[in-house]
């Protein structure tokens, strides 16, 4: 009993240290969450995981937003780009392509949200 | 007076006086100016502008004249450097808004023409243009409006656009081939752009003309090759480094050409101009940009031999006026830079691709109003806000409208015009 005790209470430590909780959140107080438009955000990493700054990200090949220096980007575009019909691909010199994963946010949220991580991989 | 002193004071009256003094012709009169613009002599027109080009770019201390000029931080920066041209790149004020915009490295600079006209009448301060607005002429053709004091006839000024190249290795360039990029409704930033070539600052002559290179996300397998020596280009030293990279749009425009920041030994390659010549009241408009191929097409023609070196690779489009001559299907002239004004999207009037650039810069005007979307033709003075009681007409120069300083609230994305 003690020891489960002690995976709960380790569990609840670790909760906030966990990816989940690195995402993006919607917060109404935010600057940058007032107005219109779909929140776009999300991180390049490599093949391992690690997290790439100056990566750009390319919506629709008509906007760029780059990751910061955690490797993270975000930023707010026309309604138009919804999700669904909207291309996103990611690039930087010195590294190749692997893959983008997207995301759309709820429906029904109070602001739109697309999730697009990229995976790029360093030319050798 | 000896010869030789009637001959030095020729020349400094000249040397004062003619900034604008055309390289191997005579600087046509104001008259003969307004003639080409009302007869819409394109080819006329064409050549007037190759030659300001030319005189320009002619060579000062090895390097071109416009290098000598004055940047836009003299003007507008809380922090201006001290150093002419590019080198004394200076922008202060302009917040990061993680805009997901498409940037560019830009630096406008003013001759000295226009330079002493703007700090003589204090045009580059908020509370000048305020009491302007109020007590300045009035503008003959837009009711209830007022003029900034007409700036002189040789006042140029130019708008640079730079394309960030690393020291070592290749780095991809956009370019800009009109077939392959038509009019769309959502703009056509450098990013959808269909070709790239590779920029080889130790390019050889017997190295292979076609190499493979990624650009925002595409692969081009047989880019071309090109030394610096195609381009009009500096080297970047470190206080030029650490000033671009302290201004939000510059460094976004590194990350995405060179994947990082832009650092002492890495160059830059001008790409793009927009040049303003005050030498008609609504001033003489031209568009350069940088192409591999520039012996081609319309935007090639007219070039004289004055223009010469890399100058000889750049295009053109010239406006002396908002609509003539007339553009195909009978609708009004049009002048664009692919670099500039391709991106801006169709807002009811088309896109960046059949804009005008007088069309936009007649809109100048304080306090500032968005210059999007695109309009062409006759300016809207009922339905426009630039044009509404109480503006202060800024002789169509949109730096003094949006960086007069102190910056108003509205001034916090760098000028994109």
């Amino acid at each position: 009993m003690i020891q489960l005790r002690a995976v709960f209470c380790l569990m609840a430590l670790l909760l906030p240290f966990s990816p989940a909780m690195a995402q993006y959140n919607f917060d109404p107080n935010n600057a940058d969450e007032q107005g219109r438009g779909i929140k776009y955000f999300g991180s390049a990493k490599d093949e391992r995981g690690a997290l790439i700054a100056g990566a750009s990200i390319l919506v629709a090949h008509e906007y760029v937003m780059v990751t910061d220096a955690t490797g993270r980007y975000r930023g707010n575009l026309d309604p138009l780009y919804t999700g669904d019909r909207t291309a996103v691909g990611c690039s930087k010199p010195g590294y190749a392509f692997v893959k983008v994963t997207k995301r759309e946010g709820p429906v029904n949220a109070v602001k739109q949200t697309v999730q697009a991580d990229c995976v790029l991989r360093k030319i050798k | 007076m000896t010869r030789t002193a009637l001959c030095a004071l020729v020349i400094a009256a000249l040397a004062a006086g003619a900034s604008l003094a055309l390289a191997g012709s005579v600087t046509p009169s104001e008259a003969t100016l307004e003639k080409l613009r009302q007869s819409g002599d394109v080819a006329g027109q064409r050549r007037h502008v190759w030659e300001q080009l030319a005189a320009i770019t002619a060579p000062r201390a090895n390097r071109p004249a416009f290098q000598a000029w004055h940047g836009e931080g003299e003007l507008f920066s809380d922090a201006p450097s001290g150093r002419p041209g590019l080198a004394g790149f200076s922008r202060t004020g302009i917040l990061d808004t993680q805009s997901p915009d498409v940037p560019m490295l830009t630096y406008t600079l003013y001759n000295d023409a226009a330079y002493n006209h703007i700090t003589r009448n204090h045009l580059n301060q908020a509370a000048t243009l305020e009491r302007l607005r109020k007590t300045a002429s009035a503008n003959p053709a837009i009711s209830k409006n007022r003029d900034v004091p007409a700036f002189p006839a040789q006042s140029v000024v130019l708008k640079t656009v730079w394309w960030p190249v690393a020291r070592d290795g290749l780095t991809a360039l956009p370019v800009w081939d009109p077939a392959r990029n038509p009019a769309g409704k959502k703009g056509n930033p450098y990013t959808s752009w269909k070709r790239v070539v590779a920029v080889d600052p130790r390019a050889m002559p017997n190295q292979s003309a076609a190499v493979a290179i990624d650009f925002a996300g595409s692969n081009y397998p047989k880019a071309r090759r090109v030394g610096l020596s195609a381009f009009d280009h500096v080297s970047v030293d470190g206080a030029m480094a650490r000033a671009m990279m302290a201004d939000p749009s510059s460094r976004k425009a590194a990350l995405i050409a060179l994947g990082r920041p832009l650092a002492a030994g890495d160059h830059l390659v001008l790409v793009a101009a927009n040049v303003a010549a005050r030498e008609i009241p609504d001033w003489i408009w031209s568009a350069f940009w940088w192409h591999d191929q520039p012996e081609q097409g319309p935007y090639a023609a007219d070039r004289p031999a004055s223009v010469t070196g890399p100058w000889r690779n750049y295009l053109m489009q010239a406006a002396f006026d908002a609509q003539k001559p007339l553009a195909a299907g009978k609708t009004p002239h049009i002048t664009f830079n692919p670099w500039l004004e391709g991106r801006f999207p169709d807002g009811g009037h088309g896109g960046g691709i059949v804009s005008n650039c007088m069309a936009c810069h007649h809109r100048a005007s304080y306090p500032a109003v968005p210059f999007l979307p695109v309009t062409r033709g006759k300016p809207d003075l009922r339905g426009d806000a630039a044009y509404a009681s109480d503006q202060l007409r800024t002789s169509f120069l949109w730096g003094l409208a949006m960086h007069a300083r102190p910056k108003s609230i509205t001034n916090t994305k760098p000028d994109s015009r």
